[in-house]
């Protein structure tokens, strides 16, 4: 993996090494470019959504070494040698993750524009609790704002997901 | 956001050789970026603690003092069982602040420090005393979420509940000092106490006596297991708090040997009440005792046109804070 820059001069362009969804590109960015702005607008990945820009909604939500980071205050730079997933890497093999399939069935998008934010919070907690009861589970998507106010959906999608998940991977001893 | 440098130094030491007015810390980055993208202000770089490890950890010393490194998250401040344990004030101030997403990721020094969250204040096209301006708008416009208490000059709240926290729990920061990016860096700390915070009577450009050249290391947090924070808010998750009290009982004998309650988010600077305090010392730390703390906190309030009600959040909390605390301490 490759080692973070020490030091970036301003209003320099410089192509760096991020690695997202599993794949490392050279990318050039500046030293104030957050990771959100990367994402979409110099690597074209748009699913990331662009909400409050400030760290109060969610939408930009992405996995920095399978962790749910705020992309919009992630520094580029401080991205370069982790691991980042996007909503984009969720579905393998032209099928949708757990998560997106149990959001398209129980209706748990609305307009959508939070979504992505949603599935990758939730994509880590279900890493780290497979099983999470509903204040489990609404605790750790208290970060992600739905301003459609669809939220029990969205909480039964991800329960939905997670049953489905744990059936496909039963626990080790079982 | 205008753009800056960026430096990522490897040791403590190298850090604090490149601070300076415009080079600033990062820890989390959370509010240096909010200011940034508000336009409030850009440092010329940004010096990210991300290698300096550290800074993100936390150990007791041989005296029952539990060390917080200044870049520990307060996802870690709230859930790690020894800070619990040792000091239930900070987990619990750490654990009300924001969401988990901001949680993981911002720091205590970030928190401590952070500048007010004022929409007057983050908005440059208002004029505001916090930046040089001759008036608060505030005082005539959307002040539901000001200041009770010191707020003759300027009604933004102190946000950070670490500060409360800190306050209450008598912690001292190690605090490590550059000189100009010249000859070696020097320690020096500083008791967070009422005289470390700047009321805007001083000077309302800063909220605490910290330089641009230096940088706090960690805290340095006495035991206290008799001890809680207590916020009330309007939503039930992320939401600043309307009124916050931490508080911290030292116990003999079932009675109240001496107490430290703060009161955050009742004016620019956290506060510590001595009338609160006294009001507990000598008693059982029963309802009638949180009573008179919570009714010795307010006294003397100056609640504006729309927030006297953040007059009653404030005695709840003090006196739900005393009675944490108090069960903890059986």
């Amino acid at each position: 993996m490759t080692s973070p820059p020490t030091r970036a001069a301003r209003g320099r362009t410089v192509l760096h090494p991020l690695t997202v969804n599993g794949e490392t590109k050279d990318v050039p960015f500046l030293p104030h470019e957050t990771l959100l702005e990367v994402l979409r607008e110099r690597m074209g990945l748009t699913g990331t959504k662009h909400g409050c820009e400030l760290g109060e909604c969610g939408a930009c939500t992405v996995l920095v070494d399978g962790k749910p980071v705020l992309s919009c205050l992630l520094l580029a730079l401080n991205a370069v040698g982790t691991k980042v997933e996007t909503v984009e890497g969720l579905a393998e093999g032209g099928k949708l993750h757990p998560l997106q399939q149990a959001f398209v069935e129980l209706g748990a998008a609305q307009c959508g524009y939070c979504t992505p934010g949603f599935l990758m919070t939730a994509k880590a907690l279900l890493a780290d609790r497979p099983r999470p009861d509903r204040p489990c589970l609404k605790d750790a998507l208290a970060g992600n704002l739905c301003r459609c106010t669809g939220y029990l959906k969205i909480y039964e999608a991800v329960e939905l997901a997670a049953e489905r998940m744990a059936r496909e991977k039963p626990p080790r001893g079982a | 956001m205008k753009p800056f440098s960026y430096a990522r130094p490897a040791s403590r030491e190298e850090a604090v050789r490149l601070l300076s007015p415009t080079a600033r810390p990062k820890g989390g980055g959370y509010d240096l970026l909010d200011l940034a993208k508000n336009g409030v202000s850009t440092p010329g770089t940004m010096v990210s603690l991300a290698a300096v490890p550290e800074m993100g950890k936390a150990w007791t010393g041989d005296h029952g003092e539990t060390y917080l490194g200044g870049r520990m998250t307060l996802a870690d401040l709230a859930t790690l069982p020894a800070v619990r344990a040792a000091c239930p004030v900070v987990a619990d101030a750490a654990a009300e602040a924001a969401t988990p997403l901001v949680r993981a990721t911002a720091t205590l020094a970030g928190n401590l420090l952070q500048r007010p969250r004022c929409t007057y204040f983050r908005d440059p096209f208002f004029e505001c005393r916090k930046r040089g301006g001759a008036a608060c708008p505030a005082m005539e416009g959307d002040h539901a979420e000001g200041a009770i208490l010191g707020n003759r000059l300027c009604c933004a709240v102190h946000p950070s509940n670490l500060a409360a926290a800190l306050l209450a729990a008598g912690a001292e920061l190690r605090i490590l000092t550059g000189v100009d990016g010249k000859g070696e860096p020097t320690w020096r700390t500083a008791a967070v106490d009422p005289a470390f915070f700047v009321a805007p009577e001083e000077d309302p450009l800063r909220e605490a006596r910290i330089g641009p050249g230096e940088l706090v290391f960690d805290a340095v947090v006495p035991p206290c297991p008799s001890s809680a924070y207590v916020e009330v808010n309007q939503k039930a998750s992320f939401d600043w708090a309307s009124a916050a009290a931490a508080v911290v009982l030292e116990m003999d004998g079932g009675k109240v040997a001496r107490a430290r309650v703060a009161l955050g988010a009742a004016a620019p600077v956290p506060l510590l009440s001595e009338a609160a305090a006294a009001a507990l010392a000598g008693k059982a730390p029963g309802a009638k005792a949180a009573e008179a703390a919570a009714e010795a906190a307010v006294a003397g309030a100056t609640p504006l046109r729309d927030n006297a009600h953040r007059v009653q959040h404030l005695r709840v909390c003090v006196k739900r804070a005393v009675l944490l605390a108090a069960g903890r301490g059986r």
